[in-house]
């Protein structure tokens, strides 16, 4: 694995991220290397997009591991603010501490004369209750002070409002946060920064200017071949290009909710534990509730199986 | 190289992709690293710098393919070191076309003029007969650089910019060169001289196609940025049949454009107002100490619009396209019923609901369209139809020229309707000079509208309705 400190570009290249990932158990395209690639050598925030389901969080979880940095992680939701995303005060321990300190105050006033000279005295001691000390850290301050840098995950960022979009582009810019009663916070070692979206809006200009994009489509048969074997190495050959290509028929239908890699892992288990060794009607048709989440998409591919399967072995 | 790069952006751009100048320096440091010497690597990597969405990667795929043709970026790293040595003195690229080529034949000399023993004269006779397909690409490009094919605009402008480029890589020498030697008694000049002019013939084709591959690359843009101008801005009455296909197009642009400016907007809080309740009890924390204040918002409705469109005749293209413009509004505006009109008036809602956008607004139109235009008759429908579902938050769009044929315009039941909605807003296809005029009654109705409009062109109708969904928030 990496450290970020070493000189970082020397060794590195898209392949040997490709090949670090496949140990790590996440299979990849090219591209995806590519972008990864890209991102850490330019110091770049990738925007990563592309249907429910391909491995768009895993991405950022296995390259923490590659990188050998800690993972960071700011689930959006709507609603989320800057209290929840970047920093907050502790307001109790503020609170705690005035009372405490009521006396030493009290000592620290005696013999001031008049009001303005208490103000004045007050004032030598600057702003106490707003210094770092007073500061919660939430995760997007967190990443910025982690001192070998971090892998910073913002998930799902289209659920999150549009000003919360907005508020990030300094922080993807420039990797730097301005807290008003403090100033701006450098990034110690700027982190790999990841978003993830769904789609569920259109991202606005700004943000997307500021990231290299990267669409992770679904998988080829190959690709998808591969990444069954890696994560289910218990299934054997033949109910492996069975089952993928399967998956890939019905990713051409019009349904709903196309099943997405982790559905095709989870069929490959599901068949695993039913010790099946081959795809036969029955048998898809008994557990089509693995791969299809709405009864409307199983009721339409459920007439439709023995079609589906006679296809596949013309081919 | 940067100048080939700058020139593949600007062909990006000919392709729909927006591409900003900060992604395009972002995409100067991508090549920088990775170099151009992997194929698949540089297009992953402009890829992720200069396309950001799937709809953009797909352009960019297929212009990429077609601006880095395989030929391309083979002689690109031949044409680097020549280039560089031509960027000292830009101002005579032909002279420096000539001894780049000149070096280069050196090496390959005599493969082709050794069967005669004569040699041309002229540059570009050299270059034609021995120079190799690499100086031959290079000595191309540079003259289209140093002629500047990439502002050409028009397919008129092939010939034009064709013989320039053969200009600029000395066609006249060797036109000269070809009258002289054909004119000899010297069979090998006569010989040189047919060959030259074999030569010519297939330069002028060579050109030809390479114009027109720029043509295609620059161009493809402009036209369509333009064409789309001409439609936004033409009388929709005029309007012909065959457009309309590409209409469907600009209006689907114009209102994702409206739907992403106003579903920001969604979410408009009216500050300043304490809530007194909220605040005390998330500071029961701190000891009844206000730390944390709360303030009262609320949310902003989205407006609830009623559309009324005259269907007859003349003023029913423009209802086709108001009616186009709301329901490809309904992610902002999900609440439109429609009403259409000519002597009598309808409900077709559910229309819309059934059949796709251009069918329904076409069945509207023959169902309704028929007879002239009863606006008194139709408030009449209308209040009967629709009067218990107007409240104080529905907007009633009006779309119609107010040509009544001198019947009877009913304004009193025009008035109520406005007095119990919260707003009217009428649009005319006429322009104001002509209101009130003849039989239109547009001035017994104008009062009690809110807003009228002149609307006839597809920028009034978003202009409008982006006035329509501002007012709402």
């Amino acid at each position: 694995m990496l450290t970020k400190t070493a000189d970082k570009n020397k060794q590195l290249s898209p392949e040997l991220i490709k090949a670090g990932f496949e140990e790590l158990g996440y299979i990849c395209s090219d591209t995806i290397a590519r972008t990864v690639y890209l991102a850490y050598m330019l110091d770049k925030p990738i925007l990563v997009e592309g249907p429910p389901g391909v491995g768009k969080t895993e991405l950022a979880k296995v390259s923490s591991s590659f990188f050998n940095l800690p993972l960071i992680r700011l689930q959006c939701y709507e609603g989320l603010d800057e209290s929840k995303a970047l920093y907050e005060w502790k307001y109790g321990k503020q609170l705690l501490y005035t009372q405490v300190l009521k006396e030493t105050l009290g000592d620290l006033l005696r013999g001031a004369q008049g009001l303005a000279e208490s103000v004045q005295r007050l004032h030598e001691f600057g702003d106490i209750f707003y210094s770092e000390d007073f500061l919660e850290p939430r995760p997007l301050l967190k990443a910025l002070n982690e001192e070998q840098g971090a892998m910073m995950l913002i998930d799902e960022i289209d659920k999150a409002d549009q000003e919360f979009e907005s508020f990030l582009l300094e922080m993807l810019s420039d990797y730097q946060i301005s807290i008003p009663e403090i100033g701006t916070v450098k990034a110690k070692s700027k982190p790999l920064v990841i978003l993830t979206s769904n789609n569920a809006r259109e991202l606005s200009d700004a943000i997307k200017r500021r990231c290299l994009h990267l669409y992770v489509p679904y998988p080829d048969p190959v690709l998808e071949r591969k990444i069954v074997q890696t994560r289910v190495p218990e299934v054997d050959e033949r109910l492996r290009v069975q089952l993928v290509n399967f998956i890939q028929s019905l990713r051409e239908i019009d349904l709903k909710k196309q099943p997405a890699i982790s559905e095709t892992i989870d069929w490959a288990r599901t068949l695993v534990i039913l010790h099946s060794k081959t795809l036969d009607e029955e048998l898809v048709k008994s557990t089509l509730n693995v791969i299809l989440k709405f009864e409307e998409d199983i009721e339409s591919v459920q007439s439709d199986i023995a079609g589906i399967l006679a296809k596949q072995e013309n081919n | 190289m940067d100048r080939i790069l700058t020139e593949f952006i600007r062909a990006l751009r000919g392709s729909h992709v927006r591409v900003s100048t900060a992604e395009s320096l972002d995409a100067f440091h991508a090549a920088d690293l990775v170099g151009y010497d992997d194929r698949a690597m540089l297009k992953d990597s402009l890829a992720a710098c200069l396309a950001k969405s799937e709809q953009e990667k797909a352009w960019f795929d297929s212009c990429f393919e077609r601006f880095f043709t395989v030929q391309r970026m083979r002689d690109l790293a031949q044409t680097e070191e020549a280039m560089q040595e031509g960027a000292s003195s830009e101002s005579q690229p032909a002279e420096n076309n000539g001894e780049a080529s000149e070096q280069a034949q050196q090496a390959s000399m005599g493969d082709m003029n050794a069967d005669s023993g004569l040699e041309s004269q002229s540059e570009l006779g050299r270059l034609l007969t021995s120079g190799g397909a690499a100086d031959f690409s290079l000595a191309l490009n540079q003259a289209a650089q140093s002629v500047d094919i990439s502002s050409i605009r028009s397919f008129t402008q092939r010939g034009l910019y064709g013989r320039r480029m053969m200009m600029q890589m000395g066609l006249a020498e060797l036109e000269d060169e070809i009258r002289r030697n054909s004119e000899s008694d010297n069979i090998a000049e006569r010989e040189l001289a047919r060959r030259l002019i074999q030569a010519r013939n297939v330069l002028r084709a060579e050109i030809r196609d390479f114009v027109e591959r720029q043509l295609v690359l620059f161009t493809s843009s402009q036209g369509e940025q333009f064409r789309e101008e001409v439609i936004r801005n033409m009388s929709l009455s005029n309007m012909e049949l065959k457009t309309f296909s590409r209409l469907n197009e600009v209006v689907r642009k114009m209102a994702k454009r409206l739907v992403a400016v106003h579903s920001r907007r969604r979410r408009v809080y009216k500050r300043g107002q304490l809530n007194i309740k909220k605040t005390l009890q998330s500071n029961m924390a701190y000891d009844g100490a206000l730390f944390d204040l709360r303030w009262k918002s609320i949310k902003v409705d989205r407006p609830r619009v009623m559309a009324i469109c005259d269907v007859s005749g003349s003023v029913a293209e423009v209802s086709r396209f108001l009616l186009m413009f709301l329901y490809s509004l309904n992610e902002v505006m999900p609440n439109v019923r429609s009403f259409a009109f000519s002597s009598s008036l309808g409900e077709v809602t559910d229309k819309f609901q059934e059949l796709e956008l251009a069918d329904a607004i076409q069945t509207v139109i023959t169902d309704w369209g028929r007879g002239s235009s009863d606006y008194g008759e139709s408030w009449l429908d209308f209040k009967r139809l629709a009067y218990e579902d107007i409240d104080h938050r529905t907007t009633i769009i009006v779309l119609g020229d107010a040509r009544n044929n001198y019947r009877e315009h009913q304004s009193q039941v025009f008035k109520q309707l406005s007095e119990r909605a919260k707003q009217i807003i009428w649009l005319n296809p006429e322009n104001s000079n002509k209101w009130s005029t003849g039989d239109s009654v547009m001035h017994h109705y104008q009062p009690y509208c809110r807003l009228v409009e002149t609307c006839n062109t597809l920028n009034h109708l978003e202009r409008t309705i982006d006035k329509l969904l501002k007012n709402a928030s």
